[in-house]
This record gives C-alpha cells, structure tokens and sequence, in this order.
C-alpha cells in the first residue's frame, strides 16, 4: 500500500499552487463535516445517556426521600441522609437532587416542607448552591439565586443584593425574584439603586411573586416613585394601583407634572381612573393635546368617571368634531355611559358614520 | 479566440472570488447563530412563561388569519387558534371573499350573529360587507369578518384596521401553532428597551407529522423527498440565517405564516402593500425604513423556538411556483426599499442586509445560471480543464455538506426535535444528495421568478395543499 500512497503524494507534489490549495480546502471541508457528523451522534449519545443517568438518580433518590418524609426515627432519618448524600457525589447528581427538591417544595407545605428543608441543609446542598453563586458562569449564578430562594434559604442574601446590578440580565432578575421570595414587598427597596432598565416581563414576574407571597401589605413606594430611573417610577405607579394604595395618588399627582416617559403617563392616568381622581383633570384638559392618541383615550375616560359637568361636555363635544375615530367612539361611549341623550346634543349631524360610530361605541368588544 | 479565453479567466476568477465571499458570509453567520442560539436555550431555561399567562399586565393581541376557501378545514384552524395559551387576546377570521362554503361553516359551528361595527378604514382596504360575532360565550374571543376579495395583504390590512388589540400576529391559517407560540413571540415587545416593532419565529416543516385537533402529535421526517430537503433547507435559513441577521439588527424578513407587529407602527406605515408578492418582507422593510428615518431606535426580533408548523410544498409543480413567487417578492422588496441601500441612516440593515439581499439573495441564483452557461460554452470551445472542474464542483460540494450538517447540529444541540436517530440520518443523507437535483431546481424556479419579474407577471400562483396526516387517519 506504501508505494500507491507515495504515488499519490509525488502526483500531489507535481500539482500547481493553485490546485493544491483548493484540494486543501476540499480536504479541510470533508474534515469538518465529518467532526459536525461525529458531534452530532456524539450529543445525540450524551443526551441519551445523561437523560438515562438522570432517570436512574431521580428514581433512587425518589424512593430516598419517600423514605425520610415518612420515617419517624431521627436516628434512620439521619442515616437515610447520610446514605444519600454518598449517592449524591458529583454536581451533576447535586442538580439533579436540587430540582427534585424544588419539586416537591411546591407540593408540601407545613412540616413537610421543614423536613425538606432539613434534607437540602443535611446534604449539603445549600453550600453546593452558594459555591455556584460565587462562580463566574453567568447561569449557575442565575440557577443559585432562584434554587436557593426557592428553598427558602437565606444565607447569600448579601450576595443577591451586590447581583441587582449585575451585567447579565438573568442574574440580576433572579436576584431580584429571591429578594422578594424572601423578603417580600420589602425587597422592593432594593430597586432603588437598580441602574438598569426594568422592563415589563421582569415587572409582571415580580407582581406575579408578591401574589404569591402576600400582597396584604403595600411596600414602602415613595421612594421608587422618586427614582431617577422612569422604568423603576412606572413600576411604583403600577404598584400602586396593584396594592390599592390609594393614600400614594396625592405624591402620584405632584410627579405627573415633572417629565415622564410614556409608559409612566399612561399608568399614572390609569391610577387616576380607578381612584377616579378628580383634580388632575383639568391639568390634563389643559394639556390634551400634548399626549399620545392612546393617552388621549384614557383622559376621556378618565374625564367620564370624574364628577361630570357642562364644563367637561364641552370639552368632550369640542374633540368629537376635531377628534380621531377612536376619539369619537371613547367620547360617544363615555357620554352614552353619563346620559343617552346626552348623545343628540354632540352631534348635530346624524350621518350614517354618527350612526355607526354610536352603534360600534354601544358594543362590547371596544 | 485568445480575447475570449482571457475573458473566460477573468469570469472564472470573478465567480470565484463571489463564491469565496458568500461562502465565508455563511460562515460568519454559521457562526453568529450558534453562539446566539445556545446563549437563547440557556436563558430560556430562567423564564417562566406561566407568569405572563395570567397577568393583567400582559398587552392584547389579535390573531389575524385570513381565510380563502378554506371550508375544508376552517372549523379545525379557527379551534386551533382559539386554544392558544395567551390570556389576552382575540382571533379575527377574514373570510377574503371565499366561493365556497367557508363563512357558512363559521356561522353555524360557532353561533355567529352579525353585529354593528363601523369600520375605521386607517388602512385602506376593499369593502367589508359584515363583522361577525359568537352568541355562545365560550367563543367570546372570535371575530369574523367578511370582505370582498383582494388577496392576502388586502385581508391582512383589513384586520389591522379592526383588530381591537395593540399588537397583530399575522397567521397562515392553516399553519399549525406550537401552544406557547404567542407567548414566546410576545416576550421581546416586554423585555426590550428599545421598541420592539415585529417578532418572528422559526417555521418547520408539518409533512408527513400527526395532527391531532390543531395540535401537532408527533414530529416525522417528511416521507417526500422534496419536503424532506426543505427541513434541511428551513433548518438553514432559520437556524444559521435569520438568527443571526437578528442579533445584527439586521433582520430583513419575518415570515408571513406567522409573525407579531406593533399594531400602531403598522398603521403608520400604511399596512400590508396590495402591489408585491413578498408583502411579508415589504412590511418589515417599510417598518424599519420608517424607524430609520424617523432615527427611532428599534429592533425586529427573532425567536429561534420552533414556533409554527406549516406544509411544505411537495410536488416540484407548486414548489417552482412558490420559489418564483419568494423570488419576485424578493426582487420587488429590493426595488421598492434601494434607497436603503448603503445608506447609513439604516445602519446594519443599509450598510449591511440590503447588500446582502441584492449580491446572495437576488444574484446567487443568476450569477450560478451564469456559471452554467460558462461551463457549457467552455465544454462547446474545449476550454474546460477538467481537473479544475472536477475540483471546484468538489469544493463548493463539501461546503454546502457542512453548511447543511451545521444547520443539523445547531438543531441537535438546542431543540432536538427528531427524536430517533434514524430521522437524523435521513436528514443528512438528503443533504448529500441536495446538491444534484435539488440545488439545480432552486436555481431554474429563481430564474423563473426573475423572468416573470421583467415580464411583469404578478400572481401569487395557486397553492394547493395535500393536507397535515391525522392521527386517527393513521
């Protein structure tokens, strides 16, 4: 065989530069479409396996745990811990033990619960999990914060506060979601400082957690009010209208006079709508025509459920003529609303738009 | 004869050095998307998407489905539709002035009564004759609107001018939704500081897949080997392609089978275009020149999830038609939108997408056909040097070997849909054999579509579907 090779690298040899850079290439191309082959299987193997190893410790330690939950001995409670923190040797099993223990967390409740706790501290799983918030790998950071929390355990709390302004957003949510896990509405003072842009899903999952927890008590929200940060004020003001805190309207009423983004004016004027706060109305009826269409919208409404005078009908009767469609229906719903025959006095000219317009206010779905 | 072979060599290096710089595009993409894919699967891993379900917080949006003879299958698309999991939504049904029974189905099976609507036409659109409504409250999220005919852009722009919600998701309505697909795609418009102004989602191939009451069942590799090609081909374009093109900024097309907009952006903008095949990516264009030049900052995202199930063509008849059709729409995107051009108003989208559409997207395919004629002339004047040729065809072969095996592992690696290891081989082995007959016939239909294009043909071609596979048709 040794002669055909030398046979072929001698004929290699004799090919132009050109040649043999583009049999290089065609070469280097077959190489690497065999590796992208061999790591397709070979993540398809390690799948399988580690999907089968997961299934094998799952069931072990289901039956572990069964087995604690139920025993009354300490002394065979200990050493049903004892065995499985030998199982639990690697920290792909640790994760493993972590998640199952989530899982049943949100299944029990009282006492339960507290041999659960017990188990996560016995084996070690609470230092397991601040090792891995001390790592520089963003999702293990992440992945510490939420488990840690999860299991009520407040060890790194100092930790979570420094990781409210971490660079990655996934830290910085999860280190606000285990704030208020364990410290509820308090932790809320925390975003003060927050330097980053709050968005909307990280508002509605915090939101969502207070429900969880207890939303019996509004949080201190002044001072988010008076943060520098708009993202931070419009979740205060969303707030706000969450806990019911309506002794907070008359700070909202000084604050809507300072610039706002978007976001800030339209949760500022829904608080106004449901508190049915009267005395910004005629700020906003001086300053209608510097809001968004869809603010403008609120305002009418916000006009409708305020004390409702001949001054208000006017203005409402002056934006109908000059007004968007939207306008027309929120207006027409909001006379119809106060006084059906209120509606023969808007509008003089009963067209078949008029027609529509108060048939399309009457339904529903607007 | 001498001037001509010298030409000939010029051709030859020219071609040469396109297909070094398109081929090292993809790699840079290849590349992009792997890093952006993987880091997408870890952090999806922290969301919990129960949260957004059953917030008061969570914006409205309106499923537009236009619908066109579609009584076949309407009932089972609209209930497809009417069980996603988003809280806040309505499913609006445009029955684009369908001959056959489409409407009367809708009526009868979900309680419709006509109701009062009066029609803001902020887009201009053909005659809506009625707007439907169910009496029976557990279809309180479905409105039906009946219109006069005028294509698919025209009912697409009649929803936008009903629709009651602040953000549109445009759908294919016979495309089968994963459950959490509105979810997913709605997540950018809440978590982006910038304003998000369309999301999009990778579309995968349904042939031959059980479907079970608007639900996908079970994933199969199509048994038809043009469809089967076309998951490696989708695989490409959405895994390695637009994935990256989105974490450039650079996100020209979202798919017209399923894609969410910002309902007021859309309406500034004037709506879907009457005037193209590609009203899909005019729209996204149209919307990013107009941020462009109202320099407000912006971003077309991308969702890597499988989102959206759809039928793949499988008969090279309606296949050729639906690749001329994406290629004038392509032409005819390009066209309406050069002023964007190298213009860095645009930034990424100018200086970097738009030329990229015209020399790989538009040209690829001619300047291919090109070296087509190339090679014959040179067999006919005894010019080819077989070596070379043999090597060339070998080298562009390998690469498009990897590029298709990269789109394969990009998959294993993050969503791993096929489940048996035989399905994987399948893939791959018709991704050796793509490069002879399939390859050819993306070349020929893109040629059709650049003649139909000069030639001023501007249909959409008729598009007929085999239907998904039940399970109970097993």
């Amino acid at each position: 065989m040794l002669p055909f090779f030398e046979t072929i690298w001698n004929g290699y040899l004799d090919l132009t530069h050109r040649t043999k850079m583009i049999i290089g290439f065609i070469v280097l191309f077959l190489i690497i479409s065999v590796i992208l082959l061999i790591f397709i299987l070979i993540s398809r193997g390690i799948n399988n396996r580690d999907e089968r190893r997961k299934e094998q410790f799952e069931s072990l330690f289901e039956s572990f745990i069964m087995n604690i939950m139920f025993e009354e001995d300490l002394e065979m409670v200990a050493r049903h811990i004892s065995s499985l923190k030998e199982q639990c040797d690697t920290a792909f099993k640790k994760k493993i033990a972590v998640h199952l223990l989530l899982d049943y967390q949100r299944n029990f409740s009282g006492e339960a619960q507290e041999r659960l706790c017990f188990i996560y501290e016995r084996m070690g799983l609470g230092i397991f999990l601040s090792e891995e918030l001390r790592q520089s790998a963003w999702e293990k950071k992440a992945h510490a914060a939420r488990a840690m929390s999860l299991m009520s355990d407040d060890r790194e709390v100092e930790l979570f506060i420094q990781n409210l302004n971490h660079k990655v957003a996934e830290v910085r949510n999860e280190s606000t979601f285990a704030l208020i896990r364990l410290q509820g509405v308090q932790a809320f003072q925390f975003l003060h400082g927050y330097q980053y842009y709050l968005n909307l899903w990280q508002q509605i999952r915090m939101i969502e957690l207070i429900d969880d927890i207890d939303n019996s008590v509004a949080p201190d929200l002044e001072a988010l009010l008076k943060s520098e940060n708009q993202s931070v004020k419009a979740f205060a003001i969303r707030l706000i209208y969450y806990f019911n805190a309506s002794y907070l309207v008359p700070i909202l009423e000084e604050l809507i006079k300072e610039p706002l983004n978007e976001e800030c004016v339209t949760e500022s004027l829904k608080v106004f709508e449901k508190y049915q706060y009267a005395d910004v109305v005629p700020f906003y009826k001086a300053n209608y025509a510097n809001y968004s269409p869809k603010n403008r919208l609120i305002i009418i409404r916000l006009i409708g459920v305020c004390s409702f005078d001949d001054a208000h009908f006017e203005f409402l009767k002056q934006h109908y003529e000059s007004g968007s469609f939207e306008e027309k229906i929120a207006i027409t719903q909001v006379v119809d609303e106060i006084d059906e025959r209120l509606l023969d006095e808007l509008i003089t000219d009963k067209n078949e738009e008029f027609e529509m317009i108060v048939a399309h206010a009457k339904d529903d779905r607007i | 004869m001498e001037v001509f072979k010298i030409i000939g060599d010029i051709l030859i290096y020219a071609f040469f050095a396109y297909a070094i710089f398109l081929m090292s595009s993809y790699v840079i993409l290849a590349i992009i998307s792997f890093k952006t894919s993987s880091t997408y699967k870890k952090k999806n891993e922290f969301i919990d998407y129960d949260d957004i379900l059953v917030s008061e917080l969570a914006p409205s949006v309106t499923l537009i489905a236009p619908a066109y003879n579609e009584g076949m299958t309407i009932i089972e698309n609209v209930r497809s539709l009417l069980s996603i999991n988003y809280a806040n939504f309505e499913v609006l049904i445009i029955n684009d002035g369908s001959k056959d029974d489409t409407l009367e189905k809708l009526k009868e099976t979900y309680e419709l009564e006509r109701v009062n609507y009066a029609v803001n036409y902020k887009v201009e659109t053909k005659e809506v004759k009625g707007v439907y409504k169910s009496k029976n409250a557990a279809f309180s999220h479905l409105v039906v609107v009946d219109k006069v005919n005028g294509g698919k852009a025209d009912a697409l722009n009649v929803g936008v001018n009903i629709a009651s919600c602040d953000y549109i998701a445009c759908i294919d309505v016979d495309c089968v939704l994963e459950p959490d697909s509105i979810l997913k795609l709605m997540k950018p418009f809440l978590e982006e500081e910038r304003e998000v102004i369309a999301t999009g989602g990778v579309i995968r191939i349904a042939n031959s897949c059980e479907i079970e009451s608007g639900q996908l069942k079970k994933i199969n590799v199509p048994t038809s080997w043009i469809a089967r090609i076309q998951v490696v081909e989708y695989f490409r374009a959405f895994l390695l392609g637009r994935m990256a093109w989105s974490k450039l900024d650079g996100l020209l097309l979202i798919s017209g089978a399923l894609g969410v907009f910002k309902k007021d952006r859309v309406i500034e903008v004037g709506g879907y275009d009457h005037n193209t095949v590609g009203e899909d990516m005019e729209l996204v264009m149209r919307l990013s020149k107009y941020m462009g030049e109202n320099e407000l900052p912006f971003k077309v995202a991308f969702i890597p999830d499988p989102l959206c199930w759809t039928e793949a063509p499988d008969n090279w008849k309606i296949w050729t038609r639906q690749r001329n059709r994406w290629t004038r729409g392509t032409i005819e995107c390009l066209l309406a939108h050069k002023d964007m051009m190298l213009n860095p108003k645009h930034k990424v989208l100018g200086m970097l997408s738009v030329p990229y559409w015209f020399l790989f997207e538009w040209l690829a395919p001619i300047t291919e056909a090109l070296g087509y004629v190339l090679v014959i002339v040179s067999l006919i004047f005894g010019w080819i040097n077989w070596t070379y040729f043999v090597l060339m065809f070998v080298f562009v072969y390998s690469f498009a070997v990897i590029f298709s095996a990269a789109a394969l592992l990009i998959e294993e690696l993050t969503y791993h849909q096929y489940e048996k290891q035989s399905q994987v081989w399948k893939l791959f082995w018709i991704s050796l054999l793509e490069p002879f007959f399939y390859h050819p016939m993306v070349v020929y239909a893109a040629i059709r579509g650049n003649i139909d294009f000069l030639t001023g043909k501007s249909n959409w071609g008729e598009m007929t579907r085999s239907g998904f596979k039940k399970t109970d048709q097993k």
